[in-house]
């Protein structure tokens, strides 16, 4: 605001209390990760922050640890296989949504976002009886497929989003010089949307890796992700091993903030 | 193009096939596992039954169980109103790279998974940890406090978790407000406070109202906090379900927990928008 | 009722310098308008008048005081806003009335002045409606109304026509005109449409790269320019290069243009040697017989227009001029005609100001 100085008295007082009060928010925000981050690099054998020290030793501990690897690969799997699952049929649901117009693409619109407008736990809790009706209780399909599920409207979101800023007219114009519809697609719209595809599968991964309530629900006999390994593991040993494993989280979420920002640009996106 | 639109519209077969199969129908079916009778031999029976809302609704350990979801999740949800506004006016003013910076301050949090954030919370708030030693050296408080496992900490975890869903949509209305609204209150006489209360407020609604409905849904049913820093004396709705449904195997009972706390909180949710209907009617432009 | 005096506004960002002193004055019930293309600095002295930018330099007076430390929401001035700058979620009424509703007036007060108001400028029955429910000349009559209900010293229109089709902005022009002598409040007009600068204002101040290229009535400022960049933006105009100028008196001087030699009034005091042109309105020029008139030279181009043929004619020592002719004479393309001009309205002038 320093484009209107004069536009209200003593402006430049109350913009200091202002300015006070947005960093403490930030500090409020973010010091979490920075504390997690921050005593996963200490050499005691408390989790402390400040830390005291530095070392890696607990992410050697960590990667000794069979039961958050395991959980860290687990997590990892499931959540590249619903990054390509869930971009492959949000990039089909978009193309098929173009084709609404007005108040029915409203709804799909809608539809396509249930799984993100109902509350995890109500999907969590009917996947899990549907799930042991068919068979698939308790089995690393079924976990699959809820987070499949859990994961599809951030892929669809994104992808619809990038669609929406493809003109129709495009496809008339490649049409009109003999493209068939899977060469326009090919050639024409997939380049253009290629960001915000990876984008979603970005989304959808990271979603994936975060889910919690959903994977305890649904989890496969003897296979835990990472953040059920990770809840258990601070539950009965409060170690800066948890701290170390966090840190994976976290970075892996910033690599996921800097490629969104390199893709399309943060404040598209969000 | 209608006859490649016509076979185009298929290709939302996987995805609508995916949402129906895979929430639809459960969700339907765990309506009727609410009604289903206690198991002898299984979690659940084959007849039918409306016991288990008879026992929740006639129970008073329930219903404050219930109530204390509902209150605590309109807490936090005011309360990331509150300290999500000014981020999201502050964010909204931001060009640049100083938005890109902003941007990402807010988006690493809310990509991070809730358990790590809530995580982060137990290392701040322990007993020696940074805000106790911070609130002892400026002897604001004697001896250290004792954070852990307590309600405050669950509501201040659960804001920290909310306050991206909260901040963006209403840094995305306020983007949307014209500069010279402020300009032309301010020509009129309009003080700052005036402005905010007869110009801004009203027109950021159309994100504070789903930035409101998000973040109570998600809070009224939020698991992993009360979880991992409630502790055990006191019981949320979420946690006493995933208890009767992982520990105690009670499907129909956990099934009918589930449906009234979904329908609780929809309901919140068509109260609050019953009493903002006017104001979201005048403000969405 | 007011006046304004404007002395060395300065306003500067980073390296850019918006406004480099700019000085004007405004008698009381007078309307300014500011004209200039965009980036000239005019909407930037009109945002310093109403206290939304804070200049670096120079002072502005109202009723002599200076009010450049005021803020905006203490000066009591109107302003219109390009874009009307109505807010959405009010009825045109509550729009109208929110200023004074700020001054804590009575309700029954508010409503009398809020129906008089809408009444001087045509509105009223529209008072329920919101601003998107009405159309685009109602809502910048909305903002005008909502302006004026607050009696302000000052009125401060930024380009308040710019967003209107051709009918509706006469219509409107016409509104803002008759109100403001009405109620005799002094007002500043931003503005790039000459005509609708000429039209409404007792002064134009014609702007240039921060500055104040000419500062007068319209009628000067189109008859008596002085540079080729103010009559070029206030209409049509033929600038034909002159030699050997020599003053005889205060504003006048003898010229060459076009191997003829001409009496011609101009600018007092251009320096000697300094680079000047004859301007030449289109409506002061017509076609006489080829050996008649002061230029030769023949038809290049005509175009009918219904009301004027418009004609290029390229002079015989190659410059070139545009006029309006009668639509009933006949030219033959390339056949040689005269030019006859208008003395009293040829006028002689730098073509950058010293």
């Amino acid at each position: 605001m320093t484009s209107s100085a004069t536009t209200f008295a003593n402006q430049r007082s109350v913009s200091f209390g202002f300015a006070l009060l947005i960093v403490v928010l930030y500090i409020f925000l973010l010091a979490p990760l920075v504390a997690i981050v921050g005593s996963s690099f200490t050499q005691s054998l408390l989790i402390e922050f400040p830390p005291k020290g530095l070392s890696l030793r607990w992410y050697v501990e960590f990667f000794s640890r069979h039961d958050l690897v395991s959980g860290l690969i687990m997590s990892l799997r499931i959540g590249m296989i619903t990054a390509i699952v869930t971009t492959v049929i949000a990039v089909m649901a978009g193309l098929a949504g173009r084709t609404l117009r007005g108040r029915l693409s409203g709804w799909f619109q809608v539809g396509m976002a249930l799984p993100l407008l109902v509350p995890e736990l109500l999907t969590a809790v009917g996947l899990l009886f549907f799930l042991y009706e068919i068979d698939l209780g308790k089995t690393v399909v079924g976990l699959q497929m809820g987070h499949i599920l859990m994961s599809f409207p951030y892929a669809y979101v994104s992808i619809s989003a990038a669609l929406r800023q493809v003109p129709s007219s495009l496809e008339e114009a490649s049409a009109s010089m003999g493209a068939t519809g899977w060469q326009t697609f090919r050639l024409v719209i997939l380049p253009l949307v290629m960001p915000g595809v990876a984008m979603g599968a970005i989304f959808a991964f990271i979603n994936s890796f975060d889910l919690y309530t959903i994977s305890l629900l649904l989890k496969p006999l003897g296979g835990n992700t990472l953040p059920l390994a990770l809840f258990d593991f601070l539950t009965y040993e409060f170690k800066p091993t948890a701290a170390a494993a966090a840190t994976i989280s976290i970075v892996l979420s910033l690599i996921g903030v800097a490629l969104v920002q390199k893709l399309v640009g943060l404040q598209r996106a969000f | 193009m209608t006859r490649l639109s016509r076979f185009r519209i298929l290709l939302a077969l996987p995805a609508v096939g995916l949402i129906f199969v895979f929430m639809i129908l459960p969700i339907t079916n765990m309506v009727d596992m609410s009604f289903r009778t206690t198991g002898t031999t299984g979690p659940f029976g084959d007849a039918y039954t409306l016991g288990h809302y008879n026992r929740i609704l006639g129970d008073g350990y329930y219903w404050g169980v219930l109530l204390r979801s509902l209150v605590t999740a309109a807490m936090v949800t005011l309360l990331c109103l509150i300290v999500s506004y000014p981020i999201a006016w502050h964010l909204s003013k931001a060009r640049g790279t100083k938005a890109v910076v902003l941007y990402a301050c807010i988006a690493s949090p809310l990509m991070t998974g809730v358990l790590v954030r809530n995580f982060g919370w137990m290392i701040i708030v322990a007993l020696n940890g940074p805000l106790n030693e911070v609130l002892l050296a400026f002897g604001i408080i004697e001896r250290p406090l004792r954070l852990l496992f307590t309600q405050g900490l669950v509501i201040l975890a659960l804001v920290h978790v909310f306050i991206p869903f909260m901040v963006l949509p209403i840094n995305n209305a306020l983007r949307n407000i014209s500069p010279t609204l402020t300009e032309a209150a301010a020509s009129m006489g309009a003080t700052r406070l005036d402005i905010l209360r007869d110009v801004i407020l009203p027109l950021s609604f159309p994100g504070i109202y789903p930035g409101v409905i998000l973040v109570y849904v998600l809070a009224v049913a939020a698991y992993v906090t009360p979880a991992l820093l409630g502790g055990q004396m006191v019981s949320y709705m979420p946690t006493l379900i995933i208890s009767e449904l992982t520990g105690t195997f009670q499907w129909p009972l956990g099934s009918a927990m589930a449906i009234v706390l979904s329908l609780s909180s929809l309901g919140v949710v068509i109260l609050f928008t019953a009493m903002t209907w006017k104001m979201m009617e005048r403000s969405r432009a | 009722m007011a006046t304004v005096e404007v002395t060395g506004l300065q306003k500067r960002y980073q390296d850019f310098l918006a406004l480099d002193g700019v000085s004007l004055k405004a008698k009381t019930g007078q309307l300014i308008s500011l004209l200039g293309p965009s980036g000239c600095g005019k909407s930037t002295t009109l945002r310093c008048l109403a206290g939304f930018l804070e200049p670096n330099g120079g002072d502005i007076l109202v009723d002599g005081e200076s009010i450049v430390s005021t803020p905006a929401n203490r000066r009591g001035f109107g302003v219109v806003f390009q874009d009307y700058a109505l807010f959405p979620h009010m009825t045109v009424a509550e729009n109208v009335g929110y200023g004074l509703r700020l001054k804590r007036l009575p309700k029954g007060e508010i409503a009398t002045r809020v129906y008089d108001v809408m009444k001087l400028v045509r509105l009223d029955g529209l008072d329920r409606r919101l601003p998107k429910e009405i159309s685009g000349g109602q809502q910048q009559r909305v903002a005008l109304a909502r302006a004026l209900v607050l009696q302000p010293r000052l009125l401060l229109l930024d380009e308040p026509l710019a967003n209107l089709d051709a009918r509706l902005r006469d219509e409107v022009r016409w509104l803002i005109r008759d109100v403001q002598q009405q109620s005799g409040i002094t007002a500043f007009y931003v503005t790039h449409d000459q005509s609708e600068a000429m039209a409404m204002s007792d002064m134009v101040a014609v702007m240039k790269a921060g500055r104040v290229a000419q500062f007068a009535t319209p009628r000067e400022i189109y008859q008596k320019p002085t540079e080729r960049y103010v009559a070029d933006f206030t209409g049509e105009a033929n600038f034909l290069p002159v030699s050997q100028v020599t003053g005889t008196g205060e504003g006048s001087y003898r010229i060459v243009v076009a191997g003829t030699d001409l009496e011609v009034t101009g600018v007092p005091d251009i320096p000697i040697g300094w680079d000047a042109e004859l301007l030449l309105r289109p409506e002061s020029l017509s076609l006489v017989a080829p050996d008649a008139g002061t230029f030769r030279g023949r038809v290049t181009k005509s175009a009918f227009l219904g009301a004027a043929l418009h004609c290029e004619i390229t002079l015989d020592d190659g410059d070139v001029l545009r006029l309006a002719a009668d639509p009933n004479e006949q030219v033959s393309a390339e056949g040689k005609v005269g030019v006859a001009i208008d003395r009293s309205h040829a006028w002689l002038m730098p073509k950058v100001a010293p």
